[in-house]
């Protein structure tokens, strides 16, 4: 009895270990905020385009280049943080006629599937979640390896276009546009 | 000196006039700039907000306005104005507050009808109420109203420099100097 009570925890942690060392044969990879924007823009009729980023994010990343289809990302946006060049602007986004961050603080997306079409370009599906309401888009990227002797990045600019009816945003609707442009950008490192 | 005279305007009505005159001048400056300027989202979406949030600064100054007229009768015609030009001039007055009452009021109107909620904030926090709920057709007919007025306005206003400049260029007489600021006009007719 003894002998396989101490066995039990003994096979978890070589399990454990097994696990831990698999997964550090693939590099982790860290966002580089700096280098990341995540940028939107709408047209509406008879009003310049409103174009704007959020400035406030946390994105995790994980790439697989020998298996694409295991590569997976999710990113997480603060709602307030949106910012279109305007104090009194950003102020009237942030209200519960558009972004309700009171309400709904973060918006987010988690990757479901990564299809690689060639060297540079991938399909990446995943569901979006705005003002609580989760919905599958697809997003087109554009990867840019960037290989270094001791570091490896990688930038991504993935862009996409949203209805933003489909998540309940439907104030000023049809004069403001239901397309919601979006652009992400950023630059990951590997660490070795 | 602030109250007005027989002859001449009193500081009350004088700073009234040209604090009126000022606003919407700037007014119609800033809204023929926000509609038809190129500005980005952010700097129209600004000057909207400050265009509606100074017509109800017009709006106070021209209750002022109307409220000391009642309780401070305006100076007599100067003697020798023929029945013809009073009643003109009479006519452009009364013209003026109906404009003026006209662009505020179709404005309010727009703003409320508005099918996007975005009521005119003051300074102190206070939000002005709507006039009426989301209305698409209301919101159109008060646009074109609030325009039409604006080019009857700026004809009114161009109509009413050219009759002041007329009295003080070509009369000679103090029509003009007795609205003027630090004026004072003791001479009797």
């Amino acid at each position: 009895m003894r002998k396989g009570k101490s066995f039990r925890p003994a096979s978890l942690a070589l399990a454990l270990i097994a696990a831990t060392v698999a997964a550090q044969a693939r590099p982790s990879w860290k966002i580089d905020p700096s280098q990341t924007h995540v940028r939107f823009w709408i047209d509406a009729i008879g009003w310049p385009r409103t174009a704007g980023e959020f400035k406030s994010f946390d994105g995790r990343i994980d790439i697989d280049f020998d298996r694409p289809s295991r590569s997976r990302v999710d990113f997480e946006v603060a709602a307030k943080s949106v910012d279109v060049n305007s104090a009194t602007l950003d102020d009237y986004l942030r209200s519960e006629v558009f972004l309700n961050v009171a309400k709904f603080p973060s918006m987010g997306f988690v990757s479901t599937s990564v299809e690689k079409r060639d060297e540079q370009h991938a399909r990446v599906t995943g569901d979006l979640t705005m003002l609580g309401v989760t919905r599958p888009i697809s997003l087109d990227v554009e990867v840019a390896r960037k290989l270094a002797a001791t570091n490896q990045r990688v930038g991504f600019k993935a862009t996409g276009v949203i209805n933003r009816l489909d998540f309940g945003m439907n104030s000023g609707y049809p004069l403001i546009s239901d397309a919601i442009h979006l652009t992400v950008s950023t630059e990951a490192s590997a660490e070795p | 000196m602030l109250r007005n005279t027989r002859e001449s305007w009193g500081g009350v009505a004088k700073t009234l006039h040209w604090s009126a005159a000022a606003l919407v001048f700037a007014m119609l400056g800033l809204g023929l700039t926000m509609v038809h300027g190129d500005l980005g989202a952010g700097a129209k979406f600004e000057a909207y907000q400050l265009h509606k949030s100074t017509g109800f600064l017009v709006l106070a100054v021209m209750l002022m306005r109307g409220l000391w007229r009642i309780a401070n009768s305006p100076p007599a015609p100067l003697a020798g104005t023929r029945p013809g030009e009073r009643r003109l001039a009479l006519a452009l007055h009364r013209g003026f507050y109906v404009l003026i009452a006209a662009m505020i009021g179709s404005g309010w109107l727009m703003v409320s009808a508005s099918p996007l909620p975005l009521p005119a904030h003051l300074p102190g926090g206070f939000v002005v109420p709507n006039l009426t709920g989301p209305n698409a057709l209301l919101e159109a007919r008060t646009k074109l109203i609030h325009e039409v007025v604006s080019k009857l306005l700026i004809a009114a206003i161009g109509l009413h420099v050219a009759a002041a400049l007329k009295h003080h260029f070509a009369d000679k007489d103090t029509v003009l100097l007795r609205m003027l600021p630090f004026h004072h006009d003791d001479r009797r007719p």
